[in-house]
C-alpha cells in the first residue's frame, strides 16, 4: 500500500515540476493554449510559433515555429486562408553560392560552408555566427530557396526561426499587426494537418 | 488475476514480475518536469535579450574587427526621405557619433527584419546614448526599394536618426558593397519572381568614415549592445553633436 501512494506522490510531483517548468515565462501561455488540436497531440508538437509584426511597406511576411513528431515524419507543406496571404511557402535561409565580388574573404566561418547545400537534410541550425564573429565572417551572401520539405525526425524538436527555416507568407492581404493572430495550417507526410493558431509579435517570445 | 489477491499470497511476491512500465512512467515523468523546467529556462541566442534593462558591457567587442579597418569615407549615396530623393548622404557618423549600416531590401521576410529588430532591441537598453547613433540602410534592389517604400520601411524598425539610401544605379551600388566587403545579387527565379541575395553583415562607422565593428548575421542584440556601449565610451562624452557636419548636406537629427 505504501508502495502505491509513493507512485502517486511521485507521479504527481513529477506532473507538477511540469506544470511549473514554465511558470518564469510570462509569454508562454499562448502557447500552451493555441497548439494542437487533440487528436494530433501525440503525434506532432507545435510550440512557440509566432510571426513577425509586418514592416511599413512589406509585401511577404515570416512564421517561425518548433515543431516536435512522435514518429519519423515531414512537414511538407503550410497554408493560409486568402484573406491573411495569397501563397505559402516554407523557405530556408542558405549561403548563396558563387558570390561574386569579394576581395580576401574566405567565407564565412561557423556556416557549415555548404555552398552547394541544397534541400533539406533536417538542418536544424545554419551556425550563423550566433554566437559572435570570428575570423572572416560576414562575406557570405545569403539567400532563400524554397524547399520541398523538412524533416522532422521522430522526438527531435526541429526549429523553424530566423536565418533558417521559415514559412513565408507571399502577398500579404494585410500588414500583420502586432497582437493579431493568423491561422497557419501545417501538412504532413504522415500525421494528419494540423491548423495553429500564429500570434504576430515585434519579436521572438 | 486479481491483483489483491496475488500479493496476499507472500509465497508469490519474490516471483511476481518486476513493474518495468510504472517505474518508466514515473521516471519520465519525473524526467519531463526537471527537463521542461530546464528547457523553459534555457538560453536561446536568437530571442530577443530583455529591453527593459540599461546594461554596461563586459569590456569585450564580440563582433568582428579587423586589424585595418575598412574605410568607407568616400562613399555617398541618394538618401530619400518622404517620398522623395533629398541629397547625398556620405556613410560617415557625425562627431562624436556612430552609424550603423546595413544592406538589404524590404521584400526580405527573414534576414532583413531580424537584423534591424535586433538592432531595435539593442538601441533600447543605451538609454540616451542611442542619441548618438544613427541607422542607414542601403538597398540592393533599388528598382522595387523606392523612395516611397524604403523610408517608411526603416522608420518601421527604428523611429529616429535613421537614413534610407538608394543607389542611383547599379554601378553605385556596386561602388558602396566593394568598400563595404558586401556582396548582393539579383536574379529571376523560375516563379518570374527576383530572388534576392545579400550579405547580412551590419556595419558600425565613426565619423572618420572607418568601419569600427561588423557584425554578421545572426548576432543578438545583446552582442550588439554591448558593442555600442564599448564603442560609445570610447568616443568620450557627447558634445558638439548635431547640425551638419563631416560632409553631409542634409540636416536634421
Amino acid at each position: 500500500m505504501t508502495k502505491f501512494r509513493t507512485t502517486i506522490g511521485v507521479f504527481v510531483v513529477g506532473t507538477a515540476l511540469f506544470a511549473t517548468g514554465c511558470g518564469d515565462d510570462s509569454s508562454s501561455t499562448a502557447d500552451e493554449s493555441t497548439t494542437t488540436t487533440a487528436a494530433e497531440a501525440a503525434a506532432i508538437k507545435v510550440e512557440g510559433q509566432w510571426a513577425r509584426t509586418s514592416p511599413a511597406n512589406a509585401e511577404h511576411g515570416a512564421a517561425y515555429m518548433m515543431i516536435t513528431a512522435t514518429d519519423d515524419d515531414m512537414l511538407t507543406s503550410a497554408s493560409v486562408d486568402a484573406s491573411v496571404a495569397a501563397k505559402v511557402e516554407i523557405h530556408e535561409t542558405v549561403p548563396a553560392d558563387g558570390a561574386t565580388g569579394m576581395t580576401g574573404a574566405t567565407g564565412m566561418s561557423g556556416m557549415g560552408g555548404d555552398a552547394e547545400m541544397t534541400t533539406t537534410t533536417a538542418m536544424h541550425d545554419h551556425g550563423m555566427g550566433e554566437s559572435g564573429a570570428t575570423g572572416s565572417s560576414g562575406m557570405g551572401a545569403m539567400t532563400m530557396r524554397p524547399v520541398d520539405g523538412i524533416e522532422l525526425p521522430a522526438g527531435e524538436s526541429v526549429e523553424l526561426k530566423p536565418g533558417g527555416y521559415h514559412v513565408m507568407l507571399f502577398d500579404l492581404a494585410e500588414p500583420l499587426k502586432a497582437g493579431d493572430t493568423i491561422e497557419v495550417t501545417l501538412t504532413f507526410e504522415k500525421a494528419d494537418p494540423m491548423t495553429i493558431k500564429v500570434p504576430v509579435r515585434d519579436d521572438a517570445p | 488475476m486479481n491483483r489483491r489477491n496475488y500479493l496476499a499470497r507472500p509465497q508469490l511476491r519474490d516471483e511476481r514480475p518486476r513493474r518495468p512500465v510504472r517505474s518508466a512512467v514515473l521516471v519520465g515523468t519525473l524526467a519531463l518536469g526537471l527537463g521542461v523546467g530546464a528547457a523553459c529556462g534555457s538560453d536561446d541566442p536568437t530571442k530577443a535579450a530583455p529591453s527593459a534593462e540599461a546594461v554596461g558591457n563586459d569590456g569585450t567587442i564580440s563582433g568582428m574587427q579587423r586589424d585595418e579597418p575598412l574605410d568607407v569615407s568616400a562613399i555617398r549615396l541618394p538618401e530619400a526621405v518622404d517620398g522623395a530623393t533629398a541629397g547625398e548622404f556620405t556613410t560617415v557618423a557625425k562627431p562624436g557619433g556612430l552609424l550603423v549600416m546595413y544592406f538589404g531590401y524590404t521584400n526580405c521576410p527573414d534576414v532583413c527584419p531580424t537584423t534591424l529588430a535586433a538592432l531595435r532591441q539593442a538601441y533600447k537598453g543605451l538609454g540616451d546614448d542611442a542619441k548618438r547613433i544613427e541607422t542607414a540602410m542601403v538597398t540592393v534592389d533599388p528598382a522595387r526599394d523606392t523612395a516611397e517604400v524604403l523610408p517608411g520601411y526603416l522608420a518601421s524598425f527604428i523611429s529616429a536618426r535613421t537614413h534610407a539610401l538608394i543607389p542611383a544605379d547599379d554601378a553605385q551600388l556596386k561602388t558602396a558593397e566593394a568598400a563595404y566587403l558586401a556582396t548582393s545579387s539579383i536574379t529571376t527565379g523560375s516563379d518570374g519572381q527576383p530572388e534576392v541575395a545579400h550579405s547580412g553583415t551590419t556595419y558600425v562607422v565613426d565619423e572618420h568614415g572607418k568601419v569600427l565593428v561588423e557584425w554578421p548575421f545572426g548576432t543578438t542584440p545583446a552582442a550588439m549592445r554591448n558593442d555600442l556601449s564599448i564603442l560609445i565610451d570610447q568616443l568620450g562624452p557627447a558634445g558638439g553633436a548635431g547640425g551638419s557636419a563631416g560632409g553631409n548636406a542634409t540636416g536634421g537629427s
